[in-house]
């Protein structure tokens, strides 16, 4: 067994999943410690963080769709923690669902070769062309949306009398803020990159110039 | 900044709730929400409120501290009540002014449709938020998903991020503060002004937050990889989760009694 383990391809692995491990672990971490942070309370419960999401959404960018996703779905289960469980759909796509959405920024990562090769977890971002970092994060926002207005008429339907229609009211209350989440969020993640990508250009002009020659 | 860096609702008590296997309390979760949702009668709501006033009582929490936690959704309960009262066209009417037309039924409903929701929160938070840690959460999640591995789930992993998270929650929401205060002398602002300059101070937090934490997850690798940590194949626990005789006899008796307020409403339709 531990010939096995010893050729170099296997340990490479090993050593890969070791650090999804550990650095799944510290961004869930880090976006809960974000999500304690409000900006805004909506009266409702609803409120708008720095940015919590992102870390989420770098781990799945650096890790790719399968490590990215579990780790969305772990932190999904933190936030339900915390969180209000009202009606078992109403956990599903408000809790579950929503943050486990977050984790489809995997679809975004670089190749596994590339990444891979890259142990520098931040560097891994720069692999990655600005705009897909942009979509991931919209994607990310955009199935919370849904899943929040779905939800929000689901605990209509099943608290209130039915022939209301309550899908406007609760398109109006999620979007308005995670329409503010949002911007709140790119706005971070500019300058994110905007520091990082400053960081980076003395070093990596040489190797993109080497890279071309 | 940062006052409360708990995570989830855990309090802290000697009970027989608090003692139990954490996979019986998540199977038990899933049985009551069901439960409290198949009632739509006064009746059973009276019933139903027995039942949770038994397990306030096993749980031995003082009430003050259950109360509080309900505190975050009275908007919604009233909300619910009073689209239900203004809504409801059925039944006698008991008071009328201007548009507004209250019956008798539509209190009934209102009522009844507040106060499933409040036994719903209650039940729901005292079997898990309150009375577990979600350290064995996590252990208790990992065991009874841990099925899921033949489907190559990656279940241990799973529940490894989760502790290492739980681990670094603490750690990481004082560095979130020490940076706030940092960036805070320096000029940046989080509750003042409009969404661009608290954004702007948040940033100033965000980068170094997370330069740091990804180097902390670098070096977290490399010491597991130090001590030869290989994923969950052959690995044991230090505290593994052991069901007793008691714990399979709650989770009989409990699982029966969370039905009890059906049952009542189902006899009284017969009867």
């Amino acid at each position: 067994m531990s010939n096995h383990h010893d050729q170099p391809n296997n340990r490479r692995k090993m050593r890969e999943k070791i650090l999804a491990i550990a650095a799944g672990g510290i961004c869930i971490a880090v976006a809960h410690a974000l999500s304690l942070l409000k900006i805004f309370e909506m009266p409702q419960g609803g409120s708008v963080t720095p940015a919590s999401m992102l870390p989420i959404v770098f781990f799945a960018l650096c890790f790719g769709i399968g490590p990215g996703l579990a780790v969305a779905f772990i932190f999904s289960i933190l936030q339900m923690l915390s969180g209000y469980m009202l009606h078992p759909a109403q956990v599903f796509l408000d809790y579950i669902l929503a943050f486990s959405m977050l984790g489809l920024a995997g679809f975004f990562a670089p190749a596994r070769a590339l990444r891979e090769n890259e142990s520098n977890i931040l560097n891994r971002l720069t692999l990655i062309p600005i705009y897909k970092i942009f979509i991931a994060v919209f994607i990310g926002v955009f199935c919370r949306l849904v899943c929040s207005v779905l939800s929000g008429v689901i605990f209509y339907a099943s608290y209130a009398p039915e022939g209301q229609s309550a899908l406007v009211y609760s398109f109006i209350y999620n979007g308005s803020f995670l329409l503010i989440e949002f911007i709140i969020t790119v706005i971070l993640l500019m300058s994110f990159l905007l520091v990082y990508g400053m960081i980076k250009t003395n070093k990596s002009t040489n190797k993109s110039s080497a890279k071309k020659a | 900044m940062l006052k409360d860096i708990s995570i989830g609702r855990y309090y802290d008590a000697e009970s027989t709730l608090h003692r139990m296997d954490p996979r019986v309390k998540l199977i038990l979760f899933a049985v009551y929400m069901t439960g409290v949702f198949m009632i739509s009668k006064p009746e059973g709501i009276l019933a139903s409120f027995i039942v949770v006033l038994g397990l306030v009582v096993l749980s031995r929490i003082p009430f003050r501290v259950i109360i509080r936690s309900v505190r975050p959704i009275i908007f919604l309960m009233l909300f619910v009540f009073v689209i239900n009262l203004l809504t409801m066209r059925d039944g006698r009417t008991i008071l009328r002014f201007w548009i507004v037309r209250i019956t008798d039924y539509g209190l009934e409903r209102a009522s009844v449709m507040t106060l499933r929701l409040f036994l719903l929160i209650v039940s729901t938070t005292l079997l898990l938020s309150l009375t577990t840690t979600p350290l064995k959460m996590a252990d208790g999640l990992e065991s009874l998903f841990a099925p899921l591995k033949k489907i190559r789930v990656p279940v241990h992993e799973m529940a490894m991020m989760m502790s290492i998270a739980l681990r670094f929650i603490p750690t990481l929401v004082e560095e979130t503060d020490k940076i706030m205060k940092a960036q805070a002398s320096r000029g940046a602002e989080y509750d003042t002004g409009n969404i661009f300059v608290r954004a702007k101070g948040y940033a100033s937090v965000l980068v170094p937050l997370f330069v740091s934490a990804f180097k902390r997850a670098e070096e977290l690798a490399i010491a597991m990889e130090a001590r030869c940590y290989r994923g969950g194949e052959g690995r044991t626990k230090l505290n593994p989760l052991k069901m007793r005789t008691s714990d399979y006899l709650w989770l009989v008796l409990l699982g029966i009694i969370a039905f009890v307020p059906v049952i009542v409403e189902i006899l009284l339709e017969i009867g």
